[in-house]
C-alpha cells in the first residue's frame, strides 16, 4: 500500500463544513492507496456539480467535463487507453438526471469503467432543487408541493440492465465505503456504487442521523450474484437501507469483445506507414 | 462527348445497383462519369432516380437532361419523359410496363424475364438493365463481366448475372438506329468515388481509429464506410446512444490520444453544441463532420441544401476558435479531412467538415490520390516536463498536450474555467489570460487556411461566388458562359471560416453575384460580417436539388 499523502494536491475544497463529500474524497485516496493505484495510471472524469468538483481535490488526470455527460467521456477515454484505470464520479442530478441516458447504455456496453455516484438526494451546486432521486413529498423552492414523482432507483434500473456490478454504500461508513470502492475498482466490466451522502446545507430531510438509522450492511450469507434477490434488495428503501454489494456479474467487458484492442491500447496503434493500395481498388 | 443516363424506379428495385456498376463501366471504359442519387426517405415503393451523366472532359455535377432513360416503373416514364433529348431513348419493360403513347424513343426489353431465365430471380433485372445499356452503347461486355464477377462473392450468383447482362447486352446490340453510341477510350488510372467514401478513406489515412455517431442521413455514410474498415485497420466505430454521447465520446477518446471524430447532420450537430463548445474550453482536438440536409428540423431527410453555414460557424457558447471546411468535391473531401485532423491537432481546436447530401451520396471519377506525399503530424508531447501544466500560457496560445498516463505526468483540463494546470479557478485575471490564450490559436490558424481557387476569365465583368459542393455545377457554368462571350470567373471557397479574405479584397469593387444552396444567402453575410462587402445578387436554390451548369447559366443570364 502506497502512502495517502501521494494523492495530496494544494486545490482547497469549495464545499460546506460538515458535507458528506469530505468523507467520500478522503475513502477515495484510502481506497487508491489500497490498491497501490499511482496517480499518472488513474483517470478521474467527472460532470458538473458539488461533487463533481471531488477529483479537483487529489493528484489524478481529469477531465472535468459537463453536466452529465461524464460517463460518456470515460467511455472514449477507456476504449483510447484501456490501460488507465477510469472513474466516473459526480452527482445523482448529473448522473441519473442530466445522464440518465449514457447510464442506462454504458451499463449495457459493459465499459469496464467505475461510476462512483454522490447521492445526495439534492442538486446541491444549484441551491438545493429535487433531484431524481429526493424522496416523494421533500419540499424546495421549485418543488413547493413537495416532489410529486417517486424516486429514479438506481441500484434497481443497473440490475434491470443486468449491470456487472452495483453496490451501495454511506459517506458516514468510512470503512464500508473504502471496501465498495476498492471492490468497484477491481471488478472487471462496468461496476455502479451509489453512495448515499447527506448535503447539510440544502437536504434537511436525508440527513446524516436519517441515513445512520436506516442503513444496514448485507452480510456472508447475501449472494450478489442472484439477480431476483438483488432485485429484492434494491426495493428495499425506507425503514432500512441495504447498503454492500448488491449485484455482481461477469459479463464480458466491452473492450474484451473488440478485435480491434487486442494488441494493445488504441492510442498507440501505428497510424503511419499503412499500406493502403486495397483501399484504392475500391474505387477503381 | 457527353451522355446522360437516368435510371428510376422504386426504392428496392436495385436502381443504385445500376448506377453503381455502369458508372464503374464508364470509369474503366475510359470516361469522366458523375453520378448523382436522388432518393426519397423510404426503403420502399416512391419514385427514386440516380443520373449516370458521362463525359470525355473533367464534370462534377449532373445536369438537365436525358440521353437514356432506364424506366423500371411506369412513374419513371410520366415523369421524366420530358426530359429526353432529341435522339434520345426509353428502355422499359414492355411485359411489365403497359405504357400508352408510344414513339420511336421506346425501346421495350423484356427486363425481368430475361433476369428470371438467366438468374431464376427478379432481383437480377438490375443485371439485365446493365447488359442492355453496354449493348445499345456498344460498350466492351468484358469490362461489364469482369464487373459482375466482382460485384458478387458467390461466383454461381455471379456466373448467372453475367448470363443475365449478356443476354440484355444480345438485345440491346441489334438496336441499330441508336446514334449516340460512344467511342470507348483506354482505359486509365482514375478512380471512382462518393463524397461519403472519400471522407471515410480520408479519415482512416489520417489516423482516425475511433468514430462514434448516431445514425442520420446523410452522415451515416462516413460511419458506414469506417466501420466497413475497422477490422483491417484496427478502428473502434461506437454507435453512440445519442449525438450528445457521441461527441463527449469522442472527445474522451482525443483527451487519451485517438484521433477520432464523430459524422451526423443538422440535427444531430444541434445536440452536439454544449460538447464543440466543451471541445474549445478544453482545448481537446476532434473532428466533426456534418452532412448537410434541409431543415429546419427534420426537414427533407434526403435532400440536399447548404444551410448550416451560420449555425456551424456560430454554434457553441462562450469564444473559441473552429476551423470549418466545405470540400468542393469528392477528392477536395479526402483531402480537407486530412487537413482537418492535422489542424484539429496543431491548435487543439475542434474541426468540422461541412457537407451535404449532394456531394455525400454522389459518385464522380477524380484524377488518382496522392497518398505518399501525406502528412500526420499529431504534435503530441510524449516526454513532458515533470513541471507539465496542460493549459500552460504561451505566446502562440498552443499549450503542449500530452496525454494521461504517458510520461509520469498528470493531465487535468475543466469545463469549468481553469488555471494552466487545468483546476478549476474563479480568479478573474487568470479567466482573462486563459480567453486570451485560446483565442490567440484562431489568430495563428488564418495562416493555414487556403484562399478560395479562381477560375474563369482574368479581367472578367462579373465574379460568381460559391462554397463548398456547388463547384463542378458552377464552373461549367461558367466554361459555357465563356463560350458565349459572358466575361464571368468563378471565386469558390473550400475553407470557410475563418474566412479567407485576401482574394475578396482583390476583387471587392468587382460585380459579384453569390450562388448558395438556401433560401437567405449565408455566405454573403459571413462575406459582408467578416469584409464588409455586400453582395446583393443571388441565385439561390433550396428546393432539396442540387444545382445544375444549365440553371445556374440560365440565372446568370437573368440577372446580367
Ligand atoms: C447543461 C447544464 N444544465 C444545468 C446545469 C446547472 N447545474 C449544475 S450542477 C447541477 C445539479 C447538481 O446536482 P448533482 O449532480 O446532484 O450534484 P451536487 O451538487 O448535488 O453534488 C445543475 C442543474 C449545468 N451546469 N449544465
Ligand atoms: S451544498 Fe450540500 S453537497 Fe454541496 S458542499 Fe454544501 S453540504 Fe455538500
Ligand atoms: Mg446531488
Amino acid at each position: 500500500m502506497v502512502d495517502t499523502k501521494i494523492y495530496e494536491n494544494n486545490q482547497v475544497p469549495a464545499w460546506c463544513s460538515g458535507c458528506g463529500n469530505f468523507s467520500i474524497l478522503r475513502c477515495m485516496k484510502q481506497a487508491l492507496a489500497e490498491l497501490d493505484i499511482s496517480p499518472d495510471r488513474l483517470l478521474m472524469v467527472s460532470g458538473i456539480g458539488q461533487a463533481a468538483k471531488a477529483p479537483h481535490y487529489f493528484k489524478c488526470n481529469l477531465f472535468n467535463g459537463l453536466h452529465g455527460r461524464d460517463i460518456s467521456v470515460a467511455v472514449g477515454a477507456k476504449i483510447a487507453n484501456h490501460d488507465l484505470i477510469v472513474i466516473a464520479e459526480s452527482g445523482d442530478g448529473n448522473t441519473y438526471g442530466e445522464g440518465g441516458n449514457h447510464l442506462i447504455h454504458n451499463i449495457r456496453r459493459n465499459v469496464n469503467i467505475k461510476v462512483f455516484v454522490h447521492n445526495n438526494q439534492i442538486y446541491g451546486l444549484t441551491k438545493g432543487q429535487a433531484s431524481p432521486t429526493s424522496d416523494l413529498g421533500m419540499k424546495t423552492r421549485v418543488q413547493v408541493d413537495g416532489v410529486l414523482s417517486p424516486p429514479f432507483n438506481p441500484i434497481a434500473v443497473a440490475i434491470a440492465l443486468n449491470a456487472s456490478f452495483v453496490a451501495r454504500s454511506f459517506s458516514g461508513d468510512p470503512e464500508h465505503l473504502v471496501a465498495m470502492m476498492k471492490s468497484a475498482i477491481t471488478h472487471k466490466g462496468f461496476a455502479l456504487l451509489d453512495i448515499l451522502q447527506p448535503c447539510v446545507t440544502f437536504n434537511r430531510v436525508n440527513t446524516f442521523g436519517w441515513y445512520k438509522e436506516r442503513v444496514y450492511k448485507l452480510d456472508d450469507s447475501y449472494d450478489p450474484t442472484n439477480r431476483i434477490l438483488a432485485f429484492e434488495k434494491a426495493l428495499e428503501w425506507g425503514d432500512r437501507i441495504p447498503i454492500g454489494i448488491i449485484y455482481v456479474n461477469n459479463r464480458p467487458t466491452y473492450e474484451e469483445q473488440l478485435t480491434q484492442l487486442k494488441d494493445g491500447p488504441l492510442f498507440k496503434v501505428p497510424i503511419t506507414g499503412i499500406d493502403y493500395s486495397d483501399i484504392l481498388k475500391e474505387f477503381k | 462527348m457527353e451522355l446522360k443516363i437516368v435510371i428510376g424506379g422504386e426504392a428496392g428495385q436495385g436502381i443504385q445497383t445500376i448506377s453503381v456498376i455502369m458508372s464503374k463501366f464508364f470509369l474503366r471504359s475510359g470516361y469522366y462519369v458523375f453520378s448523382e442519387q436522388s432518393y426519397q426517405s423510404r426503403i420502399r415503393g416512391g419514385h427514386n432516380f440516380t443520373q449516370v451523366r458521362i463525359s470525355t472532359e473533367s464534370i462534377s455535377s449532373p445536369d438537365d437532361g436525358i440521353d437514356i432513360l432506364v424506366a423500371l416503373n411506369e412513374e419513371t416514364i410520366n415523369l421524366h419523359k420530358g426530359e429526353i433529348s432529341p435522339n434520345g431513348i426509353i428502355i422499359y419493360d414492355n411485359e411489365l410496363i403497359k405504357y400508352e403513347g408510344l414513339d420511336k424513343s421506346f425501346f421495350g426489353v423484356p427486363l425481368q424475364r430475361i433476369a428470371v431465365e438467366n438468374a431464376k430471380t427478379k432481383l437480377a433485372v438490375n443485371s439485365s438493365a446493365c447488359g442492355v445499356l453496354v449493348g445499345l452503347l456498344d460498350g466492351d461486355f468484358s469490362i461489364l463481366e469482369k464487373l459482375m464477377r466482382e460485384q458478387f462473392k458467390d461466383p454461381d450468383i455471379g456466373e448467372k448475372n453475367v448470363l443475365t447482362a449478356k443476354a440484355g447486352y444480345e438485345i440491346g446490340r441489334n438496336r441499330k438506329d441508336f446514334s449516340l453510341k460512344t467511342p470507348f477510350l483506354s482505359n486509365n488510372e482514375r478512380l471512382i468515388i462518393d463524397g461519403g467514401s472519400a471522407i471515410g478513406f480520408g479519415a482512416i489515412v489520417a489516423g482516425c481509429r475511433f468514430l462514434s455517431a448516431y445514425p442520420m442521413t446523410p452522415g451515416t455514410a462516413v460511419m458506414n464506410y469506417l466501420a466497413g474498415h475497422s477490422k483491417r485497420y484496427n478502428i473502434v466505430v461506437e454507435q453512440a446512444e445519442d449525438e450528445i454521447s457521441a461527441i463527449n465520446m469522442v472527445l474522451g477518446a482525443s483527451f487519451a490520444g485517438v484521433r477520432s471524430m464523430v459524422t451526423t447532420s443538422g440535427g444531430g450537430f444541434s445536440l452536439m453544441v454544449e460538447g464543440l463548445s466543451l471541445a474549445g474550453m478544453t482545448e481537446t482536438p476532434c473532428v466533426i463532420h456534418i452532412g448537410q440536409r434541409p431543415g429546419p428540423a427534420t426537414g427533407l431527410p434526403t435532400r440536399t441544401e447548404q444551410a448550416e453555414l451560420l449555425f456551424v460557424i456560430n454554434a457553441g457558447h462562450g469564444e473559441f476558435p473552429r476551423y470549418v471546411t466545405a470540400p468542393r468535391d469528392a477528392r477536395d473531401a479526402f483531402y480537407k479531412t486530412i487537413k482537418a485532423f492535422n489542424l484539429a491537432d496543431k491548435y487543439q481546436i475542434p474541426s468540422i467538415i461541412l457537407t451535404d447530401q449532394f456531394l455525400i451520396d454522389s459518385m464522380a471519377t477524380i484524377e488518382g490520390l496522392e497518398l505518399n506525399n501525406i502528412k500526420i503530424e499529431r504534435y503530441i508531447e510524449y516526454n513532458p516536463n515533470k513541471d507539465y501544466k496542460r493549459h500552460l500560457i504561451t505566446e502562440s496560445g498552443i499549450s503542449p498536450r500530452a496525454l494521461p498516463g504517458t510520461g509520469g505526468i498528470l493531465v487535468v483540463t475543466d469545463s469549468d474555467e481553469h488555471d494552466e494546470e487545468g483546476h478549476i479557478t474563479e480568479d478573474l485575471e487568470i479567466r482573462k489570460r486563459l480567453v486570451e490564450k485560446r483565442l490567440r490559436r484562431g489568430e495563428l490558424l488564418k495562416e493555414d487556411i487556403e484562399e478560395p481557387l479562381y477560375f474563369g476569365l482574368s479581367d472578367p465583368d462579373v465574379i460568381l461566388l460559391g462554397w463548398g459542393s456547388t463547384y463542378g455545377a458552377i464552373k461549367e457554368a461558367i466554361d459555357r458562359l465563356i463560350e458565349e462571350d459572358f466575361k464571368v470567373g468563378l471565386l469558390h471557397f473550400s475553407d470557410v471560416y475563418p474566412l479567407p479574405y485576401k482574394q475578396l479584397e482583390k476583387y471587392r469593387n468587382k460585380r459579384l453575384i453569390s450562388v448558395e444552396g438556401n433560401a437567405t444567402g449565408q455566405f454573403t453575410l459571413l462575406v459582408r460580417r467578416e469584409t464588409g462587402i455586400d453582395i446583393k445578387d443571388k441565385i439561390l436554390k433550396y428546393n432539396g436539388r442540387p444545382f445544375t451548369p444549365s440553371e445556374i447559366v440560365k440565372e446568370v443570364k437573368k440577372i446580367w
